[in-house]
């Protein structure tokens, strides 16, 4: 299924968790689905009052991943915005400064002009992801005008490969289908390996210094330091579901 | 900082038992809007396309660029193959600019929305809103400036970032303002007013060039300020680099050694900027003296020679040869005159005058670099008194001099409607309907009525970076578009976001050549046309102004006479069907899409003025007095110092002998374009800054003095702006004579220096005393080391 992909293998790792049920395992997807859901919203457009609120509504549940002091950081700034126009509106400015223009972008968050030898958008690695999609049986609807490989695209394919693994899981009819788990779990590694994690990462930890707002260095610091460590949590996802098996 | 990749994997473990026991089914969190991803509807196709098309930058070559396409994107450029090249229309395979097209396609700093300025005007923030809000916001604003101050309250500023293309956004927004009630137009531009004014003067028509094959039957070709390496000026290469081949004898008159000087000179001749006159004078002095000059053809066919050929009603004494002669003033314009003021060695200027009068025939090419100062008008027409003096008017591998401009088949251009106002101002006058309105007059160039009744309310600025970028005194510029009471609202439209962008309102994205259709040609010597292909889609939410424009006129209830019902390619097909009907031999649309370039041969080399050789009783040179008029009754009647009724040198104002100026300001600094960009389209392309860097070329004899070092950041400074820039030191430029490649875009710091070497922080908007045209190469200014 992979094969298509070169350079990407995954390595096997030995950890082994010990998750005692398929519920563990939902309860991990799920707060990985917030994880991803929350990255992709904030990248993709302005934040909505909706957004903020669904932020502040959701803190509890962020509240669990402890280790993550920048996702707290993100839930302040959001509840802060929600409590003062001046605070909202310069979450509003920072959206344009970072992620639109019109000037220089401190870091333009599309994989190619990372990657690509040309720097630029729509590069090589473009269409790389953009065959990844297809593989995954998605496709960017927009990519006629807007490159596929922008962060927010990126972030929504684990989003969604994550949701259809944890649709699985909680299909509480007969027997959970392992296999497939195992392989959306590879799919999403691969995508980690080969796309997001060679770039992501040194991206965001290129626009943090230019990120003044809670909930943008809030969210640059968490995607410095989840996607690395998601990468791991698949790992070990893996390890466990394979015993199962 | 959160978690480095190794801390995570030694507490993944913690971490994830604790997230596994959380019970957390129930919550959920949605992505916002609509998915980005949708569930795959076609396979990609895989299979690569190659599309021929072509830029329409202001450059003067114009060549075929492929476009390898997959999956709806560019994958790579190509050039030319050298087996398709036309011998007879040889177009040129792609420069380094054209190599780099698909970087700068693909820039990350494209423009993407349109914007809405937020805060001061020239501050540089913005808010994303949608081409809804645009469009509603241009109609209402223009319309309600339109309505309090009319029409002649509207301006465009020009786009040389599209101006090669019949399509040019210039001429869509000429076209929108027209069908809304007309505006105040401009004429000139700041490439070539001086010579175009003077040559026209001279011979009565501009177009004073003949093909380049000509060359190919010179026995000497003097390139004055001229560096076709750098601006490709259609063909030029090609044939220069076959007259090198063939032996002919290159000369390069330069300040700078610049790359033409490089690859073709057998000699450079460095002449001090602004000077070029003294030198001319004195080389027709050195014509006359060795009896060397043609008098059956300046009795033919000229006005104003010597005194036995004088225009009626000029005086006596006024000849071109009585001022050789030093008849009035008492100077006799000797070589060792001039090596005085252009510090050309005088034996330089002897030899020189004698070869060039010698070989026969010659081509003198006077550039457009000694035109754009204070003195230009008087070159041009010096240059093309040389050329009559040795009589290569009108001859195969000789030329007339001046603007030189070629008359040559091409496409069609886009219909624009009658101007209903029918006033225009000369390009250099834009400041001054800003600040002043009343002060703008026919005397600088005020066209179509005798005053202005209202002040410059509205700017559309369309592929332009020229209002504060290739302006002179931009700092004038800013101060004027700074304060929002003068110009009320300014629409700008382009690409990236450019050092004139910033002063807009409303900021559009717009398109690429490979993202619209076009039919484009080369400056004036090529004879053919490039169908401009759209490649690709528009990035983002770019649009053509053409689109957006089409949407305000509607509100403005003239859709209709607008875009006539056609689409932008549809007005593409129908402009290559018109021209079709002028010479059937072009290729019809699906051909031309495969072959991309329509050729216009021409049977025998195109020679200006050839027909009033051959037949002087039918044919006459289309002056007033039907002959070339080297002295002038229309100039004579201004009694104007620095418009003398022959082209004689005059000192130049902010030229080396501009006393007290040049005791304050003992540089003379001059621009010139580079091969990394067309005006001060691509600066930003990081490849292309790397093929030229930024820098200031400064005379050894000069670094010494300022204690100034090859990689030193220096100040350039006058009391218009100062400017930051690395200095370069080398013998490639005269002393006294500083060089900085024009188009840098403007960053001012704190203070105000500019920070990217723009030399418009430090040129002058004064006027030229004839066309009333720029100067921007008269510039005086001083150093330190920073
Ligand atoms: S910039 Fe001019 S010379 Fe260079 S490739 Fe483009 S059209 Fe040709």
């Amino acid at each position: 299924m992979f094969e298509g992909v070169s350079g990407c293998r995954v390595a096997p790792q030995a950890d082994v968790f010990a998750l005692k049920d398929v519920n563990g395992l939902a309860d991990v997807m799920n707060l990985r689905g917030h994880v991803y859901s929350l990255a992709r919203n904030l990248t993709c457009s302005y934040p909505s009052v909706e957004l903020l609120t669904n932020i502040r509504k959701s803190q509890p549940v962020f509240s669990l991943m402890e280790d993550f002091e920048s996702i707290h950081k993100i839930c302040a700034g959001a509840v802060q915005c929600l409590s003062d126009e001046h605070s909202y509106a310069e979450v509003q400015n920072e959206y344009t400064r970072l992620f639109v223009g019109p000037a220089s972008l401190p870091a333009p968050l599309w994989e190619s002009v990372f990657l690509d030898k040309e720097h630029i958008l729509f590069g090589e690695d473009t269409l790389a992801v953009r065959k990844f999609y297809a593989m995954c049986n998605f496709e960017f609807h927009e990519r006629a005008t807007r490159p596929d490989d922008h962060i927010s695209i990126e972030l929504e394919l684990l989003y969604r490969l994550n949701e259809s693994a944890l649709q699985i899981v909680t299909a509480r009819d007969n027997q959970v289908n392992l296999k497939n788990i195992l392989s959306i779990c590879e799919l999403q590694l691969q995508f980690l390996r080969c796309h997001l994690l060679r770039w992501a990462p040194e991206a965001f930890a290129l626009q943090l210094p230019h990120a003044s707002t809670l909930v943008y260095q809030g969210l640059a610091e968490l995607l410095v330091s989840f996607l690395p460590y998601d990468a791991h949590i698949l790992i070990a996802l893996q390890g466990d579901v394979a015993r199962w098996i | 900082m959160d978690l480095t990749s190794k801390k995570a994997a030694q507490i993944s473990r913690r971490a994830f038992l604790q997230w596994s026991a959380a019970g957390l089914a129930s919550s959920h969190f949605f992505l916002s809007g609509n998915g980005l991803l949708t569930p795959l509807s076609v396979q990609a196709q895989g299979l690569e396309r190659i599309i021929p098309t072509s830029s329409n930058f202001d450059c003067g070559g114009r060549c075929l660029s492929k476009a390898h396409v997959l999956d709806g994107v560019i994958t790579r450029i190509s050039a030319r193959a050298n087996e398709e090249l036309n011998p007879a229309v040889p177009v040129m395979k792609s420069c380094v600019r054209g190599r780099s097209y698909r970087k700068y396609q693909y820039q990350p700093d494209r423009l993407k929305y349109p914007m809405k300025r937020m805060g001061k005007r020239g501050e540089g923030k913005f808010g994303k809103i949608s081409w809804e809000e645009a469009i509603e916001t241009i109609a209402g604003r223009t319309k309600r400036l339109t309505d309090a101050y009319g029409p002649g309250c509207r301006f465009l500023a020009g786009s040389s970032g599209t101006s090669m293309g019949v399509f040019d956004h210039a001429k869509i927004g000429r076209r929108f303002f027209n069908v809304t009630g007309g505006f105040l137009d401009n004429y000139h531009n700041v490439s070539l007013a001086n010579a175009l004014v003077a040559t026209t003067g001279v011979y009565g028509t501009g177009n004073s060039g003949n093909s380049m094959d000509s060359l190919l039957e010179s026995k000497l070709i003097i390139l004055w300020g001229h560096n076709p390496v750098e601006t490709h000026f259609g063909h030029t290469n090609y044939y220069l680099k076959q007259a090198r081949e063939k032996g002919v004898r290159i000369i390069v008159i330069d300040p700078r050694y610049s790359d033409s000087a490089v690859t073709y000179a057998d000699l450079w001749i460095p002449v001090l900027p602004n000077t070029d006159g003294a030198m001319m004078d004195a080389m027709a002095y050195a014509i006359v003296s060795e009896n060397l000059h043609d008098k059956h053809f300046l009795d033919t066919f000229c006005l104003g020679f010597d005194e036995e050929h004088m225009p009626e009603g000029v005086p006596a004494g006024e000849s071109y040869l009585a001022y050789l002669m030093g008849k009035k003033d008492g100077v006799v314009k000797t070589p060792a005159w001039a090596e005085r003021i252009c510090k050309v060695p005088a034996n330089a200027i002897r030899k020189l005058a004698i070869e060039y009068a010698s070989a026969k025939p010659a081509a003198l090419l006077s550039g457009w670099g000694p035109q754009r100062n204070s003195a230009g008008e008087r070159t041009v027409r010096g240059s093309a008194m040389l050329c009559c003096m040795t009589g290569n008017v009108g001859k195969l591998g000789g030329w007339a001099g001046g603007y030189a401009g070629i008359s040559r088949p091409g496409p069609v251009g886009m219909p624009i409607p009658k101007n209903p106002l029918g006033q225009s101002i000369n390009i250099m006058q834009w400041t001054d309907a800003v600040e002043d309105h009343t002060s703008v007059t026919p005397a600088d160039g005020l066209r179509g009525t005798d005053k202005l009744t209202a002040p410059v309310k509205v700017i559309y600025s369309l592929s332009s970076n020229y209002l504060v970028g290739m302006n002179p005194d931009i700092n004038k510029a800013k101060r004027l578009l700074e304060d929002e009471t003068n110009v009320e609202f300014i629409v700008a439209s382009d690409l990236v976001m450019n050092s004139s962008c910033l002063y807009a309102d409303i900021l559009l994205p717009s398109v690429t050549f490979f993202e619209c259709w076009d039919l484009t040609v080369s400056f004036n010597c090529g004879a053919y046309f490039i169908l401009s292909q759209k490649v690709v889609e528009p990035m983002f939410e770019a649009r053509h102004p053409y689109e957006w424009m089409a949407e305000v006129a509607k509100r403005f209830g003239v859709e209709e006479s607008f875009t006539e019902g056609r689409t932008q390619e549809g007005w593409i097909r129908f402009l290559l069907k018109e021209t079709r009907k002028k010479y059937p031999d072009v290729p019809e649309w699906e051909q031309m899409k495969q072959q991309g370039i329509a050729y216009l041969p021409y049977e025998t080399p195109a020679i200006a003025f050839k027909n009033i050789l051959d037949d002087p009783e039918k044919n006459k040179f289309p002056t007033a007095s039907g002959k070339i008029e080297l002295c002038s009754k229309a100039l004579y009647d201004l009694h104007d110092p620095e418009v003398p009724a022959v082209a004689q040198y005059v000192p130049a104002w902010e030229g080396p002998e501009d006393r007290p100026r040049v005791d304050k300001y003992p540089f003379q600094v001059i621009g010139w374009k580079t091969k990394n960009r067309d005006n001060s389209t691509l600066y930003t392309h990081p490849w292309l800054q790397q093929v030229a860097s930024q820098v200031m070329w400064l005379n050894p004899l000069d670094a010494r003095k300022k204690g100034i070092r090859s990689g030193d950041k220096v100040r350039v400074f006058n009391d218009r702006g100062a400017l930051l820039i690395e200095a370069m030191v080398t013998p490639r430029i005269m002393p006294g004579v500083l060089a900085i490649p024009t188009g840098a875009w403007h960053s001012p710091g704190k203070d105000g220096t500019d920070r990217n070497g723009c030399l418009n922080v430090l040129t002058t908007d004064r006027k030229t005393p004839q066309a009333r045209g720029n100067a921007h190469h008269s510039c005086l200014a001083d150093i330190a080391r920073a």
